[in-house]
């Protein structure tokens, strides 16, 4: 179905279309907030808003671009708050910093790629994730993010470049044990 | 294995990341829960998926004469004061019939549950909305949204589908002969088949039926003249708060309005008209007198001395747009701007507080004190004070415009 006319049922009232709607995109905005947040309830917790937001505001979606890029610059937003709430948020049960859950990430080098992500500045990681895991355009992940095409290049190339040397790093180290074992 | 190897394959890995067993039906019955009916949806007071697939059909394609003929039969059902409806959905996992929604209907009263959580009360222009869940009703006049009407919905779902027709006389339901109506659509999924059984008597609905590929899925069944008053008064329980967003929308407008006090920033005046926070811990103020991007983002406000951090510009509006009422005229110039600022403070108590808003001046921020602010609670904020994503006093432009929403986190 057109992504525009999706978005008209569901400002109706369509319950259907919201349901399509969720099938359709759930999973990848979860994937999207758990690679963020590192924490699967918090992950769960941020999709739900983001999704309630998304019928609240599916009005203002033009089809100026794909449903699915409005919708995670949504998430996008949903996690820039939440992180701002976790450095400051006096009123709330005590909040920790998000780490990752045990046998959240299973497999070896996604569990890598995280804690590498983890060390590179949030605007790099965000530009990665939209455009490396989640496979949005360079022009895409520009408008998500609200910055310049050029600056989202720039930040995938460091991003890059960055996860190059840590990832040399790990192997000098993991050359250095097998040196001190023989 | 080289660095882009080792990135492409975790790349890869991340791509596998599964979301939680259950959580987007989890979210799915949330949202349905939430959803509060348009007023034409009310009005019309038919399954969604049953309006839309009548709507598909009816648009569509030549259209034998028992198309109008059921047209005219869906248009007059609007009309019909005392009735009850009982929706029964199929639940997708096992399989098994459940109440997803009821309708009392009686003269211009309406109540509707959906999935027995959240109800919804109709009297003419007003609507009332019961979260029993998050211990909270709220009333408010809901105006008729433009393009929420069926001929939006019939042109938006135009396409190339494949329809056709059936009309039965005499079909036995429940011992009564009724007439049955049966649209097929498919669009290369599943066939779609939506039956209406109408009384050929009084030319009312009996039953609504969807079958989704070959499998009944939803069935709607409408009974006439047994609503008394009592069904569609509401009756506040002891443990729910009622919020009428009428009357807050009106002081809301009398604080904006009228300013008491404002303190000076540079050659400016900065005022904060209001506060509020919602059952959820949505938490805003409204200033008057600086830009939005006057505000400095980066930093924490302080309410009672506490960090709370600000999120965005929920909104900016030019006071020299509106008048004293804040009612939109024709105008120039932003004179004294209208700023709603969002955050989230939950556990946040209603009632005075001191805040602290960082404000920049001369490519520093200062904090500027506003003591004893009154802090109001609402139900939702976002239904209050921006039900149509702009101010509730502000008219919403044609096709949603989105409202101005300032990031502090977007910078390059």
């Amino acid at each position: 179905m057109d992504e525009l006319k999706l978005a008209r049922m569901i400002a109706t009232g369509d319950r259907g279309a919201m349901d399509q709607l969720v099938d359709a995109h759930y999973d990848g905005v979860y994937r999207y907030l758990a690679h963020l947040t590192r924490h699967r309830q918090d992950a769960e917790d941020l999709a739900q808003q983001c999704f309630l937001r998304a019928r609240d505001k599916i009005a203002t979606f033009r089809g100026d671009g794909s449903l699915r890029a409005w919708l995670f610059r949504l998430a996008y937003r949903e996690y820039t708050h939440w992180r701002r709430r976790k450095t400051w948020l006096p009123w709330a049960d005590a909040e920790t910093t998000p780490q990752a859950e045990p046998g959240f990430e299973a497999v070896e080098e996604a569990a890598w790629l995280l804690d590498a992500l983890a060390q590179l500045h949030p605007d790099q990681k965000q530009a990665f994730l939209l455009h490396e895991v989640q496979g949005f355009s360079v022009e895409e992940t520009a408008v998500i993010v609200d910055s310049p095409v050029g600056t989202v290049k720039s930040r995938l190339h460091h991003a890059r470049t960055r996860l190059g040397r840590a990832w040399a790093a790990t192997q000098h180290e993991v050359n250095n044990e097998l040196r001190y074992q023989d | 294995m080289n660095s882009d190897t080792k990135i492409d394959k975790a790349v890869e890995a991340l791509r596998t990341t599964e979301s939680p067993s259950g959580a987007a039906e989890r979210l799915k019955e949330r949202l349905h829960r939430d959803f509060a009916p348009r007023r034409v949806h009310v009005r019309i007071g038919l399954a969604a998926v049953a309006a839309t697939g009548l709507a598909v059909a009816l648009v569509a394609w030549p259209r034998p004469s028992y198309a109008d003929e059921l047209q005219a039969i869906y248009q007059s059902q609007a009309t019909i004061g005392n009735r009850h409806e009982v929706q029964y959905s199929r639940d997708p996992k096992t399989g098994d019939w459940k109440v997803s929604r009821e309708l009392w209907a009686l003269g211009g009263k309406v109540k509707e549950t959906i999935d027995g959580a959240a109800t919804l009360y109709v009297d003419r222009d007003r609507v009332l909305n019961e979260y029993a869940n998050e211990g909270y009703a709220a009333v408010a006049t809901q105006k008729r949204r433009d393009g929420l009407s069926l001929v939006t919905l019939e042109s938006m779902l135009s396409g190339k589908r494949t329809n056709s027709w059936s009309k039965t006389l005499d079909v036995r339901l429940s011992g009564e002969k009724v007439d049955k109506y049966s649209i097929r659509q498919s669009n290369g999924g599943p066939e779609i088949v939506v039956n209406y059984y109408v009384r050929p008597a009084d030319k009312r609905f009996a039953r609504i039926e969807l079958v989704a590929g070959g499998k009944s899925e939803s069935v709607v069944e409408l009974t006439y003249g047994s609503v008394k008053p009592a069904d569609v008064t509401y009756r506040p329980k002891p443990d729910i708060v009622l919020y009428d967003y009428d009357k807050q929308r009106q002081i809301v407008l009398e604080k904006v309005s009228k300013i008491k006090s404002s303190r000076p920033v540079g050659d400016q005046q900065l005022s904060l008209c209001t506060a509020l926070v919602d059952v959820m811990g949505n938490f805003q103020i409204i200033t008057k007198g600086l830009q939005g991007d006057q505000i400095d983002l980066k930093a924490p406000m302080l309410v009672d001395g506490q960090q709370v951090p600000l999120s965005a510009v929920l909104f900016e509006v030019s006071s020299a747009s509106l008048d004293k009422r804040m009612r939109r005229v024709a105008g120039e110039g932003p004179v004294k701007p209208v700023v709603g600022l969002a955050t989230m403070a939950k556990g946040l108590k209603p009632g005075k507080h001191d805040i602290d808003l960082p404000v920049m001046l001369d490519g520093r921020t200062i904090m500027i004190r506003f003591e004893k602010i009154e802090v109001l609670m609402t139900g939702s904020l976002p239904y209050m004070l921006c039900p149509m994503n702009v101010p509730f006093w502000v008219e919403p432009e044609p096709g949603g415009a989105p409202t101005k929403a300032v990031d502090s986190n977007s910078s390059p």
